[in-house]
């Protein structure tokens, strides 16, 4: 090939590659601050309220009011990575008679679809997949707000808070005996509070 | 008189078990609570199993201290034969434990990382208990010299104890209680006092403890 031919190829090429990138760039990506990233959740103990988070995990986060259809939420959450400040109960919430991390290390939630239900809330349904199978979920998260952070110049930080109540036997995580006996209760208040950063 | 001796001190150490033994039914664990059938039977019995390891420690240092005075009441060629079956009966009591403790939780899910530190020191305890026990029994087989081997036994003996009584200390919540504290820390401590007698008397004579 000559060399007066490689130029054009090399515009042509770099013309592609922008052009792809442009049209798929979606919305603006966002970077988890995992010192201000959590997942919380309680849960009730006879007439107490166990709290707990999860502390490893990932979110992919795509997100951009004006163009809710580019964005996307996706979390993948380590499931030994459960804290209730206990470790012996950490361990049986991490055995089959929970969640069975063993064979079921992650949790994923995938969203299909954003909607802006008004005052900065928005519906983020999708896909939870939990201990190997999969439910449709609606997470409402609310934008909190975004702003320059005030500790690091040139970064954007955005703030999301979200609470759902999820009925734990209804997708799978316990068999019911520890309900019946009247020891955990089935219903789960999951809180999750985001910080995500993002360069201006 | 030494058979009444022996009849004493033989009763003393049943006594001391049976006290050992005593602690998981009165002082339960909350993990019992929520294990039901074979799995609550199964940890049960691996409580015992533990409590029981941990008591034949202690007797396997006493034996293998083999004080003036345990030596003219038992013998001092049985106090080693005593000791001899007794590691095996460490070993299997150990093994039981662990695997008693365990299946019911899923061996899947082992208690592995920093916040389960007592269960990982459960594990070295194992680990140093079994190789004792091996290697002991198989050293002709296996070719290992004499002092090579006793050099190693001795001090991984010792650590054993030690960290067997931290394990049993800090793994449940039985032991946070004041009865099981006192009685484990004045076991070990006594155990511990008599080594360290034995041991000063041995430098103080410039001769070696326990010789064989």
């Amino acid at each position: 090939m000559k060399t007066k031919h490689l130029v054009p190829l090399l515009i042509l090429f770099l013309s592609i590659v922008l052009g792809a990138s442009t049209l798929f760039a979606g919305a603006r990506s966002w970077e988890l601050d995992k010192a201000h990233g959590n997942i919380y959740f309680s849960v009730d103990h006879i007439f107490s309220k166990i709290r707990g988070k999860f502390e490893d995990f990932t979110l992919a986060l795509n997100f951009d009011p004006a163009d809710l259809a580019g964005s996307s939420f996706l979390f993948t959450i380590e499931v030994e990575s459960i804290n209730t400040g206990i470790p012996k109960r950490d361990k049986h919430l991490l055995s089959e008679d929970f969640f069975d991390a063993a064979k079921f290390p992650q949790i994923v939630f995938e969203s299909t679809s954003i909607t802006d239900a008004g005052d900065s809330l928005y519906e983020v349904a999708g896909t939870l997949t939990i201990k190997g199978k999969t439910y449709d979920l609606t997470l409402p998260f609310k934008l909190e707000g975004v702003k320059e952070h005030p500790a690091k110049k040139g970064t954007e930080v955005a703030g999301f808070n979200g609470s759902i109540m999820f009925d734990r036997l209804a997708h799978g995580v316990g068999n019911g005996k520890f309900y019946e006996m009247g020891i955990v209760g089935k219903d789960v208040d999951i809180f999750v509070s985001l910080e995500v950063l993002a360069e201006q | 008189m030494p058979a009444v001796y022996r009849v004493v001190l033989t009763a003393a150490a049943v006594i001391c078990v049976a006290a050992a033994l005593a602690i998981p039914g009165y002082y339960e664990t909350t993990t019992l609570w929520y294990k039901t059938g074979v799995d609550k039977a199964m940890l049960i019995a691996g409580q015992y199993c533990g409590l029981t390891a941990l008591m034949l420690v202690y007797l396997q240092v006493l034996l293998a201290i083999r004080g003036d005075a345990m030596s003219a009441i038992f013998g001092a060629a049985n106090l080693i034969r005593y000791h001899r079956i007794n590691g095996a009966f460490v070993a299997l009591a150990a093994v039981s434990h662990a695997l008693l403790v365990l299946v019911p939780e899923g061996i899947a899910n082992l208690p592995l990382g920093k916040k389960f530190w007592p269960e990982m020191v459960g594990a070295a305890v194992l680990f140093f208990i079994v190789l004792l026990a091996v290697s002991s029994y198989l050293r002709n087989r296996l070719h290992i010299p004499f002092a090579i081997w006793r050099a190693l036994h001795r001090p991984a003996g010792y650590g054993v104890l030690l960290l067997a009584t931290v394990h049993v200390l800090f793994v449940s919540e039985s032991f946070e209680k004041t009865g099981p504290r006192l009685l484990i820390g004045a076991l070990f401590l006594s155990v511990a006092a008599l080594w360290g007698v034995k041991h000063y008397r041995s430098v103080r004579n410039n001769k070696p403890s326990s010789p064989q």
